[in-house]
């Protein structure tokens, strides 16, 4: 097989880097870029140029379609207005569909309206209301089609030619995704997204991690938090906020091994081991990894407590439902070998 | 008001089909040297794909997945 070329691996290069800057971008959309680039995709398709609503995240324009598609929403919206700020009203919005029992649109239009960027949806709301917006994974996904776009720009950028057909429908997709976030078009409107405000992607481990906040964040302030690479449910996203918030009892009464183990490393071991009164079973000095067990209401449990040679971090694990003598059982347990002897640590 | 997502993407879907076989033949044949590097760029770019599989569950968990096995909408 012949070798790459040096100039063929630049090209490659140079795809790699310029698209993943492209998925990972945070500043504000080029709406009219945005708009121009969706409009020759509709043309494309023999449709009519749509009107354009922007909204600052994916979740505010799924409460627009759901509140232009089903009046339950609008009516659960009435409700949770009275006492609830605007994010934490959209956050809500989803949460209680099925408590609502009256409608009132004037008084969503003038309370919703400021949360979707300060835009006045009014007219739009107007216009469609009443009639019913399909919702069947309506969506492109913008700046984050960058991943199946760079690839085929990058063959054609290496020599491919693709039919003249084909390669102006590659050109008007990678302008969408060059412009702005996700987008759900319909055949008289096209909801547009704006792009996240803060991506934070570990790129060495390859997946999205931030213990303090919101790995991915909107301007407006909706976001979602990933601890490496797990998203983590609302219900326990305060966890990631407040660490200090975080007990012991907290961590015993969570049911999800993987939540539990989140928990631990944010809340951090030795806060834990002093809370559940932990006492040292055996520990292997020389490894640095130390045995600890525990009475809980759930009963008695052991975790391990390794301190890495070169960083000094320290790692809390739990072993499972076992209980074991030493330090080399649990060990052989963790890493399910028959003889836990590594000649080195790091 | 209908979704056109579902013809938009009929048509990417060809065109993408289209590609694929083309681009793999041309690769394989002219340009051999390039596969594997080829595959890193895909295998890198996988990162971005999961921003969006990440946001989609949360807007899943948020209910919003009631809406994709909804009744087909009343078409205006």
């Amino acid at each position: 097989m012949a070798d790459i070329t040096q100039a063929q691996q630049e090209i490659i290069d140079q795809y790699h880097d310029e698209w993943i800057e492209i998925g990972m971008r945070t500043e504000p959309a080029d709406r009219p870029g945005m708009e121009r680039a969706i409009a020759a995709l509709y043309v494309s398709e023999n449709e009519p140029v749509p009107e354009f609503v922007w909204v600052q995240d994916p979740y505010q324009a799924n409460v627009l379609i759901n509140w232009l598609l089903d009046d339950a929403v609008v009516a659960q919206a009435n409700k949770l207005a009275y006492n609830n700020d605007g994010v934490g009203l959209l956050r809500d919005l989803a949460l209680y569909r099925e408590e609502v029992d009256d409608l009132n649109h004037d008084f969503i239009h003038q309370h919703m309206s400021p949360f979707w960027g300060g835009a006045n949806l009014t007219p739009l709301v107007n216009k469609l209301s009443g009639r019913r917006l399909e919702y069947i994974n309506n969506v492109f996904y913008g700046q984050h089609e960058s991943y199946w776009i760079a690839y085929y720009l990058c063959a054609q950028a290496l020599g491919v030619v693709f039919d003249a057909k084909d390669a102006e429908a590659l050109s008007m997709w990678a302008e969408t995704a060059k412009m702005g976030g996700w987008w759900y078009p319909y055949d008289s409107h096209c909801i547009c997204v704006e792009r996240p405000a803060q991506v934070c992607f570990d790129m060495e481990q390859n997946w999205l991690h931030n213990p303090e906040g919101y790995a991915i964040e909107y301007t407006s302030g909706w976001g979602v938090c990933v601890y490496r690479g797990r998203t983590i449910d609302r219900e326990m996203e305060w966890a990631i906020f407040d660490h200090n918030a975080i007990t012991a009892e907290h961590i015993n009464q969570e049911g999800n091994v993987e939540n539990r183990r989140i928990l631990l490393e944010l809340m951090g071991g030795e806060r834990y081991f002093d809370q559940v009164n932990a006492r040292l079973v055996d520990s292997d000095g020389d490894n640095k990894v130390y045995l600890y067990e525990a009475d809980t209401p759930r009963g008695r449990f052991q975790m391990t407590l390794s301190i890495c040679h070169s960083t000094g971090r320290k790692f809390v694990e739990f072993v499972g439902d076992n209980i074991f003598p030493d330090v080399q059982a649990a060990q052989r347990w963790q890493w399910q070998v028959e003889h836990y002897n590594p000649t080195f640590q790091s | 008001v209908k979704g056109i997502a579902e013809k938009m993407d009929a048509s990417l879907e060809s065109a993408l089909c289209r590609m694929r076989h083309h681009e793999a033949t041309v690769t394989n044949k002219d340009f051999p040297g390039v596969v594997e590097s080829l595959m890193q760029l895909d295998y890198d770019l996988d990162n971005i794909m999961i921003l969006n599989r990440l946001m989609d569950k949360a807007l899943l968990d948020a209910e919003f997945i009631i809406r994709r096995s909804a009744p087909p909408s009343t078409e205006v």
